[in-house]
């Protein structure tokens, strides 16, 4: 039975490589995905997925288990590296408007990644609650999260009130809280 | 300053999606240390969203990551120099009398070719010299064909050998060397009949991997994310032996 998160959590902090492989293992699919997704670069999101796992390797005593799970404090670890590289490097975005705009196929890469089973549960579960928000709501949050687009920049390339994107981004995170707590 | 639940939520919202930008990122991390402290209910709010925000992660399409990420992160676990050392010392024998056998057949099949072939003949010499010293190393990579990479103290360059190695429609194999600071250029090459060499004016000390890929230019600016073989220096190691040139057939 796959041992849980947070003993192989607590396992690193004794510096033991063999609960960083585990963890490794488990989650590198879904931080490389994300940065994939955020930054649309195969190199870069590479660098970030290294920094991350680096990062909680050098400092496992930034899990605190009693604040929430290990998956959603490392997941949000790799993401917020993920938006914080995308915003350096602008240039990036200028490529994706000369390259493509349409969507990234999600499909041809999660079928090529086996999870174990309560992570794809949770994939699930995700996927679903951000399905039945509003399309206005989930646009908002999904520029944001997947773009790492601030709020005042939504309202600029939106052309709507900056409260607004504040109400909606707002209003979407209170359903997701409703749905998925 | 009095803070209302309602205006604390969203601040915390766009804060754990990292959407917040100029003055309401400060009124946000303000909030956290005035009203947080105090306000239970805002507290479970905010774990509440962060757990949310690295959900959200998962919306995003899983994929496979490049080899190339797990050969950096095992090499920073990599295990102590001692152990790697003896592990090693086996394995070169091994691969010095293979990387020989392969620049013998390489000989042979110059020998009816013009052009390069004078070329090609002095970096086979100087490579046999190289794996011929005393305290000659030698890295035998994983993955695609067999690729091994020689080295001497005394030697001017590195050399990388390979053979069996697929051939291609297009583009070039390229070696690159990595170490802490991110990846650099060694060369590309092309086989003949699988086989191939790349003398590297690089020193043994100044990488950790070694990393083959496949590109479409040979001026491609950083690695494609998949390699086809890779090898880690755990540290310079000593062929035991000094085979001669002819030694592995």
């Amino acid at each position: 039975m796959a041992e849980a998160d947070d003993e192989l959590a607590r396992r690193l902090a004794d510096r033991d490589p063999e609960a960083f492989e585990q963890l490794y293992r488990r989650y590198a699919p879904a931080a490389y995905g994300v940065a994939l997704r955020v930054l649309r670069d195969p190199t870069i999101a590479q660098e970030v997925a290294a920094e991350s796992f680096l990062a909680l390797w050098s400092a496992p005593e930034a899990y605190d288990a009693s604040r929430g799970r290990f998956r959603s404090f490392f997941l949000s670890l790799v993401h917020h590296r993920a938006v914080d590289a995308v915003r350096r490097e602008e240039r990036l975005r200028e490529r994706e408007r000369r390259v493509n705009r349409a969507p990234l196929p999600d499909e041809d890469w999660s079928e090529a990644v086996v999870e174990e089973a309560d992570l794809a549960d949770r994939r699930r579960e995700v996927r679903e609650a951000l399905a039945e928000l509003p399309p206005d709501q989930r646009e908002a949050l999904e520029l944001m999260y997947f773009k790492g687009y601030t709020q005042s920049r939504i309202a600029e390339e939106r052309g709507i009130p900056l409260g607004t994107v504040k109400t909606r981004v707002h209003a979407a995170m209170r359903k997701l809280r409703e749905r998925l707590a | 300053m009095s803070w209302d639940h309602e205006r604390v939520e969203e601040l915390l919202a766009g804060l754990a999606l990292g959407g917040l930008d100029g003055d309401d990122r400060g009124l946000a991390e303000r909030a956290i240390a005035e009203h947080l402290s105090e306000c239970r209910r805002c507290r479970q709010t905010l774990d509440d969203y962060r757990a949310i925000a690295g959900d959200l992660a998962l919306a995003a399409p899983p994929a496979v990551p490049p080899d190339l990420l797990g050969v950096r992160l095992s090499r920073t676990l990599a295990p102590s120099p001692s152990l790697g050392a003896r592990r090693a010392s086996w394995a070169m024998v091994g691969a010095a009398v293979v990387a020989l056998g392969l620049l013998s057949g390489w000989n042979v099949m110059l020998t009816d070719r013009l052009g390069d072939a004078e070329v090609q003949q002095r970096w086979m010499a100087e490579a046999v010299a190289t794996l011929g010293s005393p305290e000659a190393g030698v890295l035998s990579l994983e993955g695609e064909g067999q690729i091994h990479l020689l080295w001497a103290p005394e030697a001017e360059r590195m050399y990388l050998v390979a053979s069996g190695m697929s051939p291609l429609e297009r583009g070039v194999y390229h070696v690159w060397l990595v170490n802490e600071e991110g990846w650099r250029s060694a060369g590309t090459f092309v086989p003949d009949e699988g086989v191939a060499m790349v003398p590297m004016d690089e020193e043994p000390g100044s990488f950790q991997e070694v990393v083959i890929t496949h590109e479409e230019t040979e001026d491609a600016p950083t690695p494609n994310p998949s390699p086809l073989a890779h090898g880690t220096v755990v540290q310079p190691t000593v062929a035991p032996a000094t085979p001669s040139p002819t030694a592995g057939g």
